[in-house]
This record gives structure tokens, sequence and C-alpha cells, in this order.
């Protein structure tokens, strides 16, 4: 999302909510929810394969695992 | 009985077990004692169990009597954070949202101690919703540090870090999703184990974000974490994360050499803006820790903010949605804080949440690829700030209180996204007398070899031997004090 949010869409999600957000609290919220959308968006945009999954994270742990090595042993 | 028995580590409290000189029932009451006498000044239990212990310990000493213990741990009192099941008991999670639930089945990790004989002082206080790592909780109040009562116990597992630090009890349970266990063990000067996503199962706790959550021990030593660790770990059916192959257990190599082992640290950004206090115990530290090993390397980590994002992305979208159902039909029973904490998961567009989650692989292995060639541990410090005071973490406004908190855990959720181990112990104080901690983070399901290198720092170091001073008592002087041994002792 290139544009910044806007008070607006924050009202509708928050109406979903059955909430009233406080006007200053609208802007600190945008400015979190801007920041992290914008940080994970450019990360993805440089990084992400069209192939990458979220399961395969398990099979990358097991996959980095740490063996013990006969250097190890007491 | 011997004396100063609550002043050993959980190791030699199972040694005094077995030799006769103390029975489950002398230690119960020890561990009630100190427990009522130090609560009011720290707030670290929702509840001490006093009689529940008694009658367990009498049973522990009478299944020694006859030589048929139960394992390890029997008829050694621990406690747990408020958010692990037991069956026909509520689990609070530091909330009342929860009040009605009354659990069928104990949380694996619980039971896997309990099995091994663990006794139980006590549900202990945490963060409201396992939401932060403030010490505050509007409902129970807030946890106090034992070491100055007007700062942080840190959180979410505050009542974990105070109580062990306090030497209420030997061990307890704690859980880690931006830094839970680490920092709590950092501030309170007690070794913390944030274990590889998928060691430990997490059936029966109270999750906040389950792709990060995970459950792990604090107690005073490296060796005893090991042996907690190890009574927990392993595959469990409830919880399909966990590792469905035998895991190297930690406690059979402490005191395995490490002559061959490389460390690594970092002292570039965001390593070189930590305050002096920090940065000099930690420095201290990996020199001490270089010196147990084959020396140490430099190196220079990705981009720990863009690791924080996508860890913190998840945490808020996950944690969005297990409480949107309370947020929209009990928005009263939260806290201003930990409600705008959540809300802002409801914000974030979903395809950021799918490419968080579809990164992480390929992110843990350009980590792996780039910090652990040719490093086996990474150590640095646990916050990049000294421990905060109350007051710091409980200012006028939601915002003020995040810039404290995220400074906070911007070590500590990294490695939450990238499912790595980590190892919080005690590396000094700081000028107001309050410990620093320093992580050690290894590759996946290198548990025993952190836990190994942490033991070896504590055998040549002394601050995990340092405690706080009793209720009543001056707490004890600011000025760090270096212990040293010869090494390998």
């Amino acid at each position: 999302m290139s544009e910044p949010l806007s008070k607006a869409m924050l009202t509708i999600d928050r109406d979903l909510l059955g909430q009233n957000l406080a006007p200053a609290r609208a802007d600190s919220l945008a400015a979190e929810v801007r920041r992290l959308n914008e940080t994970v968006r450019a990360h993805a945009d440089r990084h992400l394969d069209f192939f990458d999954e979220p399961a395969s994270f398990l099979s990358e742990l097991r996959r980095q695992a740490w063996q013990r090595t006969s250097s190890d042993d007491r | 009985m011997a004396t100063d028995v609550l002043r050993r580590s959980l190791t030699e409290a199972i040694g005094l077990l077995e030799a006769g000189a103390v029975t489950s029932r002398e230690l119960a009451e020890q561990v009630i004692d100190a427990a009522e006498r130090w609560q009011p000044h720290i707030n670290a239990f929702i509840a001490i169990e006093a009689d529940e212990l008694r009658l367990a310990a009498d049973a522990a000493d009478r299944r020694r009597s006859v030589n048929r213990t139960i394992g390890r741990l029997d008829g050694v009192p621990l406690a747990f954070k408020d958010m692990f099941d037991r069956p026909g008991r509520n689990a609070s999670m530091g909330s009342t949202l929860l009040s009605d639930r009354i659990a069928k089945t104990p949380a694996t990790a619980f039971a896997r101690l309990s099995d091994q004989g663990a006794l139980w002082a006590g549900p202990l206080n945490m963060a409201e919703c396992v939401a932060s790592p403030s010490g505050h909780n509007p409902h129970f109040g807030p946890v106090r540090n034992p070491w100055n009562v007007k700062h942080t116990a840190a959180g979410s597992s505050g009542g974990s870090g105070a109580a062990v630090a306090a030497q209420i009890v030997y061990g307890a349970l704690g859980s880690d999703t931006g830094g839970s266990i680490r920092l709590p063990a950092s501030v309170n000067g007690v070794v913390g184990v944030k274990p590889t996503y998928g060691r430990v199962s997490r059936a029966g706790s109270a999750p906040r974000a389950p792709s990060l959550d995970t459950v792990g021990p604090l107690a005073r030593t490296a060796r005893d974490c090991a042996l907690l660790l190890d009574a927990m770990a392993g595959t469990d059916p409830t919880d399909p994360t966990t590792w469905q192959a035998p895991l190297e257990p930690a406690l059979p190599l402490i005191g395995m050499d490490l002559s061959s082992v490389r460390l690594g640290s970092s002292s570039t950004e965001p390593f070189d803006s930590c305050e002096a206090d920090v940065a000099r115990a930690a420095d201290d530290a990996c020199a001490a820790l270089a010196g147990l090993c084959a020396g140490r390397i430099d190196r220079v980590l990705p981009d720990m903010n863009v690791l924080y994002a996508l860890a913190d992305t998840i945490a808020k979208t996950e944690a969005a949605a297990l409480h949107a159902r309370f947020m929209r039909e009990r928005a009263d029973e939260y806290s201003a804080f930990v409600y705008t904490r959540t809300e802002v998961g409801f914000h974030l567009p979903p395809q950021r949440y799918f490419e968080a989650l579809a990164l992480r692989a390929r992110v843990l292995g350009e980590f792996s690829a780039r910090v652990f060639d040719g490093i086996d541990v990474l150590a640095i410090p646990v916050m990049p700030v000294c421990v905060p005071t109350l007051e710091a973490t409980d200012a006028a406004t939601p915002d003020a209180i995040n810039q404290v908190l995220g400074r906070m855990t911007a070590f500590t959720r990294p490695f939450n996204y990238l499912g790595l181990p980590a190892v919080s112990l005690p590396c000094g104080f700081d000028g107001q007398g309050l410990p620093i901690g320093l992580q050690l983070i290894g590759r996946p399901f290198s548990e025993p070899l952190l836990l190994a290198l942490a033991h070896q720092y504590q055998m040549v170091t002394g601050w995990h031997e340092r405690s706080p001073a009793p209720p009543g008592k001056a707490h004890r002087t600011s000025m760090p004090v270096t212990f040293t041994r010869s090494k390998g002792a």
C-alpha cells in the first residue's frame, strides 16, 4: 500500500469493532501500521520468491539444526 | 536440616533430598515462608498454594522413604507463570477474560515436570494477556524487581523471573513470544531459556502469537535450566509444531569441551548504541567467553529492524485474531495499553502477514549462512538499556510506553521470528545495582551447546551467586564484583 493509511480507513475498521477511536490515537496507530506495512512490503518486494510458502519454515529449522560433532564430546 | 537450602541451586537441592539432608516438607516450608515474606514487596505470585504444596511434599517424602521416587525432580518446589493449564483449575493469563474457563487436561510442559515429581508453589504473576514486557498488570498489580522494587521485573514472565531471583523457588516455567523469558531473566539476574521453536510443546499454554510462542524454564544456573528443559522438551502429538524426532538432551553436555567452539559478537549498529553499563558488561562477558572457547569473531548482523518488523507483524496480526471476539464484546476488561498494542493487528493488510510468514524460511536460511558461517554461538546483550523503573514503563500514553518497550525488546523479538534458541544469563550489574543480561544464540536445537557454554561462564564468574537482599534488609551495593575461579572448576 503506497498511500498512507487514512484516518477514514481506520475509522471504518474501528467501527467493525464497535469502538470509538480517539483522534490522537488514530495518528499514532496509523504511523505504527504504516511503519510495519512499509518495512515488510519492501523486504518482501526484494526477497520473496513466488514459490516461498509459510510451511517451509519448520523444514528450514530442521535443515539448519545443530549437530553435535565429535570435538564437542567431553 | 541443611541451612540456607533456598540459596542452593536446583541441582544442589536434589542432591540434599537424595542424601536425606533435607525433606521435601522442609523445603516446602522454606518456600512458603520465603514466598509470604517477599510477596508484599515484589508481588511475584498470583496465589501461594501453601496447603497443596505441603500435601504434595508429604507425598514426595513418603515415596522417597520407600525408594519409589517418580523422577529426578521429585519433591522439588517450582512455580509457573499463570498461563499453563491444570485439570480442574483456572489459568488467568494475567487477565479476567478467561476467569470462567476451567482446564480439563494439563499443559504438556507442566505435566512433564509434574511427571518428574516437581511440586508447585503456585501460579506466578505475569503480563496481562501475555502481552507486554512492562512488568505491569492492571488486574493483579505490577511485579516488582527484587533487586530494587522501584524497577520492573519485566515480562511477560515477570513473576517467574522475580520468584527465582528472590530465591523463593528453584525454577519456574515461562513463555517467550518476543522476549518474555529472556527479559525477566535478564533484569532479575537469573538464567532463562527461549527454546528453539518446536523443542517444547505449547499445548495447554495460553497463546499470544502461536507462530512465535515458545515455552521454557528460568532458574539460577545454566545446569538447572538444562535439567528443566530436558524434562519438558520433546515430541507432543497435541502440538504438531514439536519436532518429531529424538532431541539431543542438554544436561549430559554440561561440562563438554568447548575449546573448538567459535564465539561471535557484534559491535556494529544497533549494538553500538547500548547504554554504557550494558556495553561494558557485555564486552567483559564476551571476553570471558572467548577465553573459554576458540576465540571471538565480530559479525555484522542482518538489519535487526527488519527482523523486528517481520516478527511484530506476525505477533500483532495473530494476537488481534485471537482477541477479536473478546475485544468486541469485553473491551472494558482490557487495559488501554494492551488494547491499543493489540489493535494494530486489525489494520495490517493480510498480504503483509502472509509475506512475513512466507519469508521466514528464506530469512532464517540467509541469517544462518551469514551469521553462523564461521561461528557456533552469537553473544549479544539481552537489552540495549539498563533496567527501567516501573514508572518509566507506565507512562501517560500507550505510545510513550511503546517507545520504552520497543527498546527493551529490540534484541529479543527478532530471534522469535527466526525460531532460534537463546539463553539469557546474568553478566554484571549496572550503576544502580540492577542486573544486566547476555544472550547466547545458536543454530536451531543447539540448546545443549548454549547451556554448556553458559555453564562454563558461570563456573568462571560469579554473577549468578549474588542475590537480592531479603525483605527488610538493605539491598546490596551496586558496584559490580568479578568473581574468578580457575577454568573448568
